[in-house]
């Protein structure tokens, strides 16, 4: 439950845009590592079961993928995703998935 | 996007201009390197779009797959379960096509002339390639299992490359007589989706429930254990209990013959007589990859870095055909390689730049209804192989809505790839 309500805090930060520092990352970069996001991760449209990430705000993005790396968020798929990104990667990650949009 | 579009474009116009055939847009166009891809399954479909969309047209893509409409092999146990139509799980090519500008052939590719560089159809037409992409799944080693043979496939079906083999032996489980029993012989390592038998299993367990319940399951398997062996057997336990028997080697002395017209399995210390049964053998890969010289045994050596054949650099093999390290068998290994060939092809033939290889996988079975358990692992190039960076299992005992959060993320995750691999 605990995670639950963190994930549902950073998500309403992410929308929101609560979070006020600007990430830079490279979105070339960016694109190609989201090429293992987008086999769960739809690019667009709606998909039950797994949650949109196209046109996230990107600090919440680095919030939520830096949540997982550190275990604080419980999905073990997330968990080993995130687990190997460094600061570089979520960067690149979270500009590119912030310069998509959303549906 | 549009500034990596915009770039391609410009180095693709600047070629054109530099070598003097702006005037001549048709010989531009078959100036283009040509990047084949024989097998439009989650690698081959993968491989297409992402060479065609992220080269922004520079490279020309052909597409070779029999089929004009793809049955996934992953989900089609839901499909045998009663939890998916059997039209879901199929996908046609119209849209690499029409979106990306792939060229899809649908006829049966037969050979690979190596040194001409091109594929041979069974047509009798060729399709020439700077690269080629062979996607060929597997092959199915009928002599591995005396008395199995293509015949005896109608009697007791394999279907393990989805299709009409999967509807064949649904209706097989669904007309059991009341009690009767139904037996699989399990495949030995290594083969396509290690928990796929067991999940089919659970799937037949499921039918048999529900409309035979008096009904029994025998799996006589050649390995002594198996993917996710104590999710299912709990699994089994909670939802089918006393209806499946799991026999290792070790119980039954190993497997010795199998007679489609008797339905009997015969193995070291007893012969199984089947009302219904599924025999999936020993594997291999695809034939085209033999017929490419590029396998060593059974399978395709790759470099773990671009996924390219050990034996031939201008030839990259995707998916089951291949030996992947520390990578499982699965659709969505094959969909992570993909990616990787694609980026490498495009290095090489558009000088596009190349990040490091990272692959990923997740296998996704379920037990019963929204009880659905995962085996997942992110893998890196190491020096001899692919090889695992962190990996994660479901765990005994896990939450009833837990199960549920994890049998809908499959859910999704089945729209997703195959949304990565045909839209």
């Amino acid at each position: 439950m605990k995670a639950v309500a963190l994930a549902a805090c950073l998500l309403a930060a992410a929308s929101a845009g609560a979070h006020a520092e600007e990430v830079t990352g490279d979105i070339e970069y960016g694109q190609y590592l989201s090429s293992e996001c987008v086999a769960c991760h739809a690019d667009s449209g709606h998909n039950p079961g797994i949650p949109q990430i196209a046109g996230m705000d990107a600090a919440g993005m680095v919030s939520i993928l830096t949540a997982y790396k550190n275990k604080e968020l419980v999905n073990p798929t997330m968990q080993t995703i995130a687990g190997r990104l460094d600061d570089e990667q979520m960067a690149a990650l979270a500009v590119y998935y912030a310069s998509l949009k959303a549906d | 996007m549009t500034s990596m579009n915009r770039r391609h474009f410009s180095a693709l116009f600047a070629g054109t201009a530099a070598t003097g055939l702006l005037a001549a847009p048709n010989i531009a166009r078959a100036a283009k390197p040509r990047v084949v891809v024989v097998g439009g399954g989650a690698g081959g479909a993968t491989a297409a779009r992402y060479l065609a969309k992220d080269s922004g047209g520079a490279i020309d893509v052909t597409l070779i797959e029999a089929s004009k409409r793809y049955y996934t092999c992953f989900f089609s146990n839901l499909y045998l379960g009663g939890y998916r139509g059997y039209d879901s799980i199929g996908h046609g090519y119209e849209t690499l096509a029409f979106n990306h500008g792939v060229n899809v052939v649908h006829e049966w590719a037969a050979s690979v002339d190596t040194a001409g560089k091109k594929v041979m159809l069974a047509s009798g037409a060729s399709v020439p390639y700077d690269k080629l992409v062979l996607s060929p799944g597997i092959d199915i080693k009928y002599d591995s299992v005396e008395g199995y043979s293509v015949e005896a496939q109608d009697a007791m079906p394999h279907a393990w490359k989805s299709g009409t083999q999967v509807q064949l032996l649904k209706a097989q489980v669904e007309a059991m007589k009341e009690g009767g029993t139904f037996v699989m012989v399990a495949p030995p390592n290594p083969y396509r989706c290690p928990p796929g038998p067991y999940e089919r299993v659970s799937m037949i367990a499921k039918i048999l429930k529900v409309k035979n319940p008096t009904a029994k399951i025998i799996v006589l398997d050649p390995k002594e254990k198996f993917s996710k062996q104590a999710l299912f057997q709990e699994g089994w336990q909670k939802h089918y209990t006393g209806m499946v028997e799991w026999l290792g080697p070790d119980v039954h002395g190993g497997i010795k013959s199998v007679n489609p017209e008797t339905m009997e399995i015969v193995t070291d210390i007893d012969t199984f007589k089947a009302d219904a049964a599924t025999v999936i053998p020993a594997q291999k890969a695809g034939s085209i990859a033999f017929a490419a010289g590029v396998t060593d045994g059974d399978w395709v050596p790759i470099d773990q870095a671009t996924m390219a054949a050990k034996a031939n650099a201008d030839i990259y093999v995707l998916g089951d055909a291949t030996v992947a390290g520390d990578m499982p068998k699965s659709g969505f290994s094959a969909n992570s390689q993909a990616k990787v060939a694609a980026n490498a092809i495009r290095g090489e033939l558009t000088g596009s730049k190349v990040f490091p290889a990272r692959y990923s996988n997740t296998c996704w079975s379920l037990i019963y209804d929204n009880d659905g358990i995962k085996v997942g692992a992110s893998y890196q190039p190491g020096a001899e192989k692919i090889e695992s960076v962190d990996s994660f299992i479901s765990q005994t005992g896990e939450t009833a809505e837990l199960r549920k959060t994890t049998y809908e993320e499959s859910e999704g995750w089945y729209t997703s790839i195959t949304t990565d691999m045909f839209s």
